[in-house]
């Protein structure tokens, strides 16, 4: 081996260099999806092109617009009864983008403040807390999913308040951490020293440290709630019929896998992908604001 | 040692106790309590003998005092339906169909997790990784229940090589199992890799390496018995994502385990059954992450001594 | 004079970042003898730690890469093994001592456990004499009572015989020559003259070859025979001890032996270097340390000087002495 030959360097140049953010992929499509998304939710009368309850019979059971049989009327096909698929996935975005909506502001902010109670008060407090804070990370959101549903009944405030109710756990879990390194700043210490109250410090000092946290978890948690309202609405415990929930919908073409292979197909790529837009756009947000973070 | 395992097993006892709050406070949040535990068969008589037996026309305290007192005797009611039989008997005879299904799923997507976590982290920024990455982030944003029913069209509708539903021969098993595996994969495989990374960065691998140990020792030996323990805190939820995925399955699939009672008696309006088995699977759940802080203790031997 | 064990040739090792191409290690040489204690000593980040890893060819892959020379060990050059031949030497040839007692042991494994591993890879060993063998380490390095130690786990031990044991562990498939990259920064002044002692006690009993890494010229002056100074990824002069401290020559090297305190100059004040050493990323043109040279001339900032070897055994790179 020559001894002052330099292998490899001729590499060097091609060596990644961070590109703006606009160009950057991994922004780019999941904000895209989101957006469509969010259209979709926010404009639904006005885009879909039928209700989604309009019942056709004599439009049953259409394939979709590609397939032989199918028509431009109905570009995604009908279900059992003639309602129009694509009308209902923009209804069903109004579903899930709501819940996720509904649910991570309460879970934000009963987290947030049971998290900033504990880290910044410590001792008893805190142990009590945590501890609850696991054993609510532990339980299956399912199981008292189900358990409204069996005595309240199924229905919109049901799943909203049904997840929230362990919701507020990981957020807890999170900021707790964050208001406990705060704690022990020097800013948070001198606030101490010419006596603010403790309330004042954790809204004042504590509370404008933990929003990025606080919004990638956020982020990451829309993908969370939007699974697990349709893995509710799918087994009846969510969003009931007729209302057009994308988890419903995948339970509606359950059964008919051998005739209509759409009804079930397409809400569970509109889930799919706006979930996977949600974990990208955290993910990605996350390494902008707070690259500490790739725990969560 | 026995102090700690006292205190977590308090602390699981007080847990319990908050969910059948829950659950009394959820009744009776309803509306009309009876309604719950009546049929439409049901005649007045039944309907008054059911407020007795709630307590209805007592205090909230004593009323819950009977419903906890009736719990602690072991007894979560009968059903509503058919022969009115016991609640318990009725769990019982279909648990075994549910660990049938949940048991083989846990072990095969533990054993991918661990062989895909493990070469992620080791071939670390190769194309590997990305590749188990990828694995990673399409399962955990594909529903579940929504990819079970796409195997079943591939599978059983257009090639027919697998049967759709209900338990059988070991084809009947394939579906289920290999769906609810992929369900469980993507949490466990984020957790093997993150927390071997970590590892395999840390200074006593490093001396592992300087001993001249073969890899194969550094990685399956020192490294992995130091990457298990994050996915071991984690178990109780690697547990909660099982129960989810046992009730999904079993409702894609048909199959007739505690998950399927359960939804079977939600619709068919047999709450004592669905009382019943959340009140079952919640203490099942405290007891395993009782024994997982058990057992993490035994395996870090740190924590083993402070507590002693 | 002992035969040269290990002689490191124009080593050159690089980390391909994301952010660019860190010159960790630019072109160093430096030979060790057998029974010799050669110190490298530098700031923090200057590549001693690097240089170290080089040798073993444990760079944290794949972003470090060794791009030119050689690391010539009894005649055969390290960097031509294959992964295999290169194990052979790890732990057997050459073994390493770490900077951080507290994270270089296994926390789930036991202390007899650990070194019993080492020992076992010599493969001449019966299973029989493992233990003997694993005792015996203990003992070169004066840990008391091994026998009860074996079953005990790092967490049970101080930080002091924690390295003890990282160093019985180094030690227990005696190697030729053992690398010491700052064992005593991490422990209490006390319990680091207790470990340096015991350094020169294992040379004495084994004649083992020894890399120092250290930032510290006091320990320098105690423990090496031979002395290189880095700065910013070279070796800027290099002597043996006695002659660096008679006579240092290097700007760089007459600056950090003025910022250690000595007892007898009292009266002078400690000097310290002003400013922060270049970013290896992005290194100045000229002499790497001429933004901190007091005497720096115009070359200085304009060309890079060469190794001069000024009497038998001291070279110098600096324009100074050209």
């Amino acid at each position: 081996m020559a001894t002052t030959k330099l292998m490899g360097l001729d590499k060097v140049s091609g060596v990644k260099r961070p590109k703006s953010i606009f160009l950057n992929l991994t922004f780019i499509i999941p904000a895209v999806v989101l957006l469509v998304a969010m259209i979709m939710a926010i404009f639904a009368p006005l885009l879909a092109p039928y209700p989604y309850d309009q019942i056709a019979l004599t439009d049953r059971l259409m394939p979709p617009a590609f397939m032989e049989g199918g028509s431009t009327a109905h570009i995604l096909g009908t279900d059992l009864v003639g309602r129009d698929i694509l009308s209902r996935l923009i209804y069903g975005a109004q579903i899930s983008l709501s819940v996720a909506l509904m649910v991570i502001v309460i879970t934000a902010g009963v987290g947030t403040a049971l998290g900033i109670v504990a880290g910044y008060l410590g001792g008893r407090t805190d142990g009590f807390l945590m501890r609850v804070t696991d054993i609510s990370l532990a339980f299956p959101a399912i199981l008292i999913a189900l358990l409204f549903a069996a005595t309240i009944g199924p229905g919109y405030w049901t799943v909203v308040i049904a997840i929230s109710m362990l919701g507020w756990a990981p957020y807890a879990r999170l900021i707790r951490g964050e208001a406990l390194k705060l704690r022990e700043t020097d800013f948070v210490a001198q606030a101490r020293i010419i006596g603010t109250s403790p309330v004042r410090i954790m809204v004042r000092h504590i509370f404008p440290n933990i929003i990025n946290p606080l919004i990638i978890m956020s982020t990451l948690a829309v993908g969370m709630v939007i699974l697990t309202e349709a893995v509710l609405s799918y087994l009846g415990a969510g969003i009931p019929p007729p209302a057009a929930s994308w988890g419903n919908m995948v339970n509606d073409g359950r059964s008919l896998l051998d005739v209509a292979w759409w009804i079930s197909t397409f809400p569970g790529v509109a889930i799919g992908l706006v979930v996977m837009a949600g974990n990208f756009m955290g993910d990605w947000l996350r390494d902008k604001l707070d690259p500490r973070l790739r725990q969560i | 040692m026995t102090r700690f395992i006292i205190v977590r097993l308090l602390q699981s006892f007080v847990a319990l106790i908050g969910i059948s709050v829950l659950i009394f406070l959820l009744v009776r949040a309803s509306g009309d309590p009876t309604m719950l535990y009546r049929t439409s068969m049901s005649t007045e008589e039944d309907i008054a003998r059911i407020r007795a037996n709630l307590g209805l026309d007592k205090p909230l305290p004593e009323q819950y005092w009977i419903f906890i007192t009736d719990l602690a005797q072991g007894d979560l009611g009968e059903s509503l339906l058919g022969q009115r039989r016991p609640v318990t008997e009725m769990i019982w005879e279909r648990l075994d169909n549910s660990l049938l299904l949940a048991v083989p799923a846990f072990l095969l997507s533990m054993i991918v997790a661990l062989l895909l976590g493990v070469l992620g982290a080791v071939k670390r920024d190769t194309w590997m990784d990305n590749g188990v990455k990828f694995v990673a982030i399409l399962g955990q944003a594909l529903p579940g229940f929504w990819l079970a029913i796409m195997c079943i069209l591939l599978f059983s509708v257009y090639w027919q090589i697998f049967p759709p539903s209900h338990m059988g021969d070991f084809s009947h098993y394939v579906l289920p199992v290999s769906t609810m595996a992929f369900f469980l994969l993507p949490g466990m495989l984020r957790l093997v890799r993150s927390s071997m990374l970590d590892v395999l960065d840390s200074e006593y691998i490093k001396m592992a390496r300087i001993k001249g140990l073969p890899e194969r020792i550094v990685i399956w030996k020192h490294a992995l018995r130091n990457a298990l323990i994050a996915p071991l805190t984690a178990a109780g939820m690697i547990l909660a994502m099982l129960v989810t995925g046992t009730v999904v399955t079993e409702q894609v699939f048909a199959w007739p385990g505690v998950g399927m009672l359960m939804l079977d008696a939600l619709f068919s309006r047999d709450f004592p059954v669905v009382q019943g088995i959340v009140l079952m699977v919640a203490a099942m759940v405290l007891l395993v992450n009782l024994l997982v802080d058990i057992l993490y203790a035994y395996i870090e031997p740190q924590i083993r001594y402070q507590q002693m | 004079m002992s035969k040269v064990l290990l002689e490191v040739e124009d080593l050159h090792t690089f980390f391909f970042t994301r952010r660019g191409v860190v010159k960790a290690v630019d072109g160093i040489s430096f030979y060790v003898r057998e029974g010799e204690t050669f110190g490298l000593v530098g700031e923090s980040a200057c590549g001693k730690t690097v240089t170290a890893l080089s040798i073993l060819r444990l760079l944290p892959e794949p972003a470090g890469r060794i791009v030119a020379g050689k690391v010539v060990f009894d005649g055969t050059n390290l960097l031509e093994l294959d992964k295999k031949e290169m194990r052979a030497y790890r732990g057997r040839e050459i073994s390493m001592i770490l900077q951080d007692p507290m994270t270089s042991l296994n926390p789930v494994y036991s202390i007899g456990d650990q070194i019993a591993e080492a020992v076992r890879m010599r493969h001449d060993l019966p299973d029989n004499m493992v233990e003997p063998e694993v005792i015996s380490a203990l003992r070169l390095l004066k840990i008391p009572s091994p026998e009860t130690i074996l079953g005990e786990y790092p967490f049970q031990m101080s930080g002091g015989m924690r390295q003890r044991v990282v160093g019985a562990i180094a030690m227990s498939c005696r190697p030729r020559l053992l690398i010491a990259d700052e064992p005593t920064t991490a422990l209490d002044a006390t319990i680091q003259a207790q470990y340096l002692a015991l350094f020169k006690d294992v040379q004495k009993k084994t004649n083992i070859s020894i890399i120092f890494i250290t930032h510290d010229f006091g320990v320098v002056a105690n423990m090496c025979h031979r002395v290189g100074v880095m700065y910013a990824g070279k070796i800027v002069e290099t002597a043996t001890t006695s002659e660096l401290f008679k006579a240092p020559k290097h700007p760089y090297t007459v600056a950090m032996m003025d910022s250690v305190p000595r007892l007898d100059h009292k009266d002078k004040r400690l000097y310290s270097i002003k400013g922060q050493p270049p970013s290896l990323m992005n290194l100045p043109p000229g002499c790497r340390f001429y933004p901190r040279c007091s005497v720096a001339t115009d070359v200085c900032r304009k060309r890079e000087p060469h190794q001069v070897e000024i009497s038998d055994g001291h070279s110098v790179s600096c324009w100074r002495v050209q």
